[in-house]
């Protein structure tokens, strides 16, 4: 942790996140690629507190599903993540190799494991993630998938101080988040890791909602509308309406034709509507879906 | 005291959650599937944390090679903190991991005197930045204000600066806090302890935050074990009828269970949370006396939290402090046998037993079952105690200060308690202003005079 800025040389602008710019970048010595992250610091506000959560979360998590962080270089007014480099995003991936975005279904199994073994570890590590989306899933040259950009991201307690429930992108925002949960837990993650596999299936958002009430509304068309009686306590949300209008849970089979049955149950478990019924990751990854892969031998 | 945070959303903020926490059935309700949820993931999350812990220790012999940071000034520059925490409403993991940050960075940079309340500050203001809603993150503009004006607001940000720097990032270490939790998740498959289980953790979180003021404990064990010791003991002075050396067994097979141990990396191994034996030798006379000493005269911070007539807790503590004091105060007696072994070896380990066999005495009479339970927990005890000391954990004995006679398995206990007064005295001598008596540790000889104590951690020295 002793890197200068200059032994980088910046490339390319990669993109802006939430408080940051993502640049490409070049080791002077060695050749290597790296991401840089440039975050600008406020004179009043020291270093900020997602900087400081992001860089003690992502120094203890080491795994091949998330995104090695090298270096943090502090400068008087500017502070320098170095991530290793990965070639594009998630998002990207599906608009260059998939048919209209949607990919093979090969590719979506690996992802989606390799997506829900970095959800284990951030969580067997107490951490949520807060902001899985394609545009922080990383992809590599050699097809592997990380986890990126913990700016939002969280350490749990047992039990824990409530949280804030302006996180997640909308998209991929979990029900109980938008009724209003402030104390939301591990699932959230979950949630938005359905929305994924389902997106990576067709090419397009699963609920591409415009705000807080038509997200929700989005999710209920899918899903079926919750009543006290599907989900006991909800009317206790602050967000929550007597008014909705009712719908009856539809066939997950008409969204994304081309997944198989087995997939099709396992996305449902991931995109269950009560937080307490969704699948954990580490649940998930003994699905059979993945069987495949975890178990090899069987299937040659 | 402070300026009002410039967010203009606050307000609304804090009304919706105090509408959200005025909702119990609905907090229940997700706390609950929170519990849930995170019982599978218990074991992973455990290790994971000691583990970080492990790499996020303080070395008090460092600490104790600062050329101007003398041991005494710790609590003072902690009862300040604490009380600036309490002022601003933060999480209670933020003071553990304040005192963490400043602990560590004292164990590898030379901090000059005026300076140390800086560090503190800092300190807190990045342990608020970690764990606290970001409205309630104190501004540049407070932490100058807290300390009146006496550093710029430049110090702070380069002060924030090097800590980041020196402690490689690495400033998100659990706090013992966390540990209670999670060990009370694990506890709370007993009947008594759920029971009693608001009253066990707020009284364990209270000896927790006291001992972090006395540096001889603190230091001797990590925060997962302070953690334990201070469940365990108030399980024991709250006179809740539970076998505490059971409890700490069970605790240590769930580190030996093979769920456990399958998490386990070459790096970092564990195969107990806390030695039994090591624990039986803590549990001697001396350690009642000085908790309830402790106890009796917390820090002013401590004191305002808990038992000042705007503390939620104000009731419930000052109950559980009267039985608390009720049972130590039996608990202190000198017995006996414990005498003769005073005057024998002090590597005789049998009588240490009786000592622990003591604490069972208020709660349950010699005709209870109970009384017998205990009583094979103490020959199951003995056989391993010949071998067991100091074998597994980093015992406090390879942690001890240079200055510290250290005899075989002698354990240094409270002696440092005499110290702080001692130092204390001093201080009050060579600064004339008065210290809060509060400080002191005997009641009586606290000083009547508060006006002026309050500047006291106010003026770098």
């Amino acid at each position: 942790m002793t890197g200068s800025s200059s032994q980088f040389q910046q490339l390319e602008k990669l993109g802006e996140g939430t408080y940051a710019t993502v640049y490409k970048g070049r080791n002077r010595q060695t050749g290597a690629l790296v991401a840089l992250k440039e975050i600008n610091l406020d004179s009043e506000e020291g270093t900020p507190s997602t900087a400081i959560r992001e860089i003690s979360l992502m120094k203890e998590l080491d795994h091949e599903n998330i995104v090695t962080l090298y270096d943090v270089i502090h400068t008087e007014n500017k502070l320098t993540l170095v991530f290793e480099f990965m070639d594009k995003d998630l998002k990207k991936y599906m608009e260059i190799h998939g048919q209209q975005g949607a990919l093979d279904l090969k590719i979506v199994k690996s992802f989606m494991f390799q997506l829900l073994k970095g959800i284990m570890f951030c969580h067997d590590n107490r951490v949520l993630h807060r902001d899985l989306k394609p545009q922080n899933l990383l992809i590599n040259n050699k097809g592997e998938l990380k986890l990126g950009d913990f700016g939002l991201a969280r350490a749990f307690g047992i039990p824990f101080n409530t949280f804030s429930n302006e996180v997640v992108t909308l998209w991929y925002r979990a029900p109980d988040v938008l009724l209003g949960s402030r104390a939301y837990t591990t699932s959230i993650d979950i949630w938005s890791a359905g929305c994924i596999f389902a997106e990576m299936c067709t090419g397009k958002p699963l609920f591409p909602g415009t705000a807080n009430e038509d997200q929700l509304i989005k999710i209920f068309r899918l899903m079926g509308t919750p009543n006290e009686r599907t989900w006991p306590g909800i009317s206790q949300y602050t967000n929550y309406k007597n008014n909705w209008q009712i719908f009856v849970p539809q066939d997950l089979r008409l969204i994304v034709p081309n997944l198989d049955a087995m997939g099709l149950n396992l996305l449902q478990s991931l995109l269950q509507i009560r937080p307490e019924a969704r699948i954990t990751a580490r649940q998930a990854l003994q699905h059979p879906w993945f069987h495949e892969i975890t178990y090899p031998q069987q299937y040659y | 005291m402070l300026v009002k945070t410039p967010d203009p959303f606050v307000s609304i903020r804090e009304y919706q959650s105090s509408l959200k926490a005025s909702n119990l059935n609905l907090q229940q309700m997700e706390f609950k599937n929170h519990a849930t949820t995170i019982n599978s993931y218990s074991f992973e999350i455990l290790y994971h944390q000691l583990y970080v812990e492990s790499k996020a220790l303080p070395n008090l012999s460092l600490i104790q090679q600062q050329p101007e940071i003398k041991m005494s000034m710790r609590p003072m520059l902690l009862d300040f903190l604490m009380e600036v925490i309490t002022i601003l409403n933060l999480s209670r993991s933020t003071f553990p991991l304040t005192v963490n940050l400043i602990d560590r960075y004292c164990s590898t940079r030379i901090v000059k005197k005026q300076h140390y309340q800086l560090l503190g500050l800092t300190s807190l203001w990045i342990a608020a930045k970690n764990l606290d809603q970001k409205c309630k993150i104190p501004t540049l503009q407070d932490l100058k204000k807290i300390c009146l004006d006496s550093y710029y607001k430049d110090l702070f940000i380069e002060m924030e600066k090097h800590i980041l720097k020196s402690l490689e990032w690495n400033v998100n270490s659990p706090t013992v806090d966390f540990f209670i939790d999670i060990y009370m998740n694990y506890l709370s498959s007993f009947e008594l302890i759920t029971k009693n289980y608001q009253r066990i953790k707020l009284f364990s979180n209270y000896i927790v935050e006291l001992f972090q003021f006395y540096p001889n404990v603190y230091f001797d064990y990590t925060s997962s074990q302070i953690a334990l010791i201070s469940i365990l003991s108030t399980i024991l002075i709250l006179k809740i009828p539970i076998n505490i050396l059971n409890l700490l067994s069970y605790m240590n097979e769930l580190i030996k269970s093979k769920q456990f141990q399958s998490n386990i990396i070459e790096e970092f191994q564990i195969d107990e949370i806390l030695n039994i034996s090591t624990f039986q030798n803590l549990l001697n006379k001396s350690f009642f006396k000085n908790l309830l000493k402790m106890i009796e005269s917390p820090p002013k911070s401590l004191e305002i939290k808990y038992f000042s007539n705007s503390s939620k807790f104000n009731k419930l503590m000052k109950q559980l402090v009267i039985l608390a004091t009720e049972s130590l105060l039996i608990l202190q007696e000198p017995i006996k046998e414990q005498v003769i072994t005073r005057t024998t070896s002090t590597t005789t380990t049998t009588p240490k037993y009786k000592m622990v066999g003591i604490p069972l005495t208020p709660i349950s009479n010699s005709t209870s079952p109970k009384r017998e339970i205990n009583s094979n927990m103490i020959a199951k005890g003995d056989v391993g105690v010949g071998v067991g000391v100091g074998a597994g954990l980093v015992t406090p004995e390879s942690r001890t200060s240079p200055g510290n006679p250290v005899g075989v398995g002698r354990k240094r206990s409270f002696e440092c308690i005499e110290e702080i007064e001692i130092c204390q005295s001093l201080i009050n001598q060579q600064n004339n202003v008065g210290i809060n008596g509060d400080f002191e540790l005997k009641r009586s000889k606290s000083t009547t005079n508060t006006s002026s104590t309050n500047n006291m951690f106010y003026i770098p020295y």
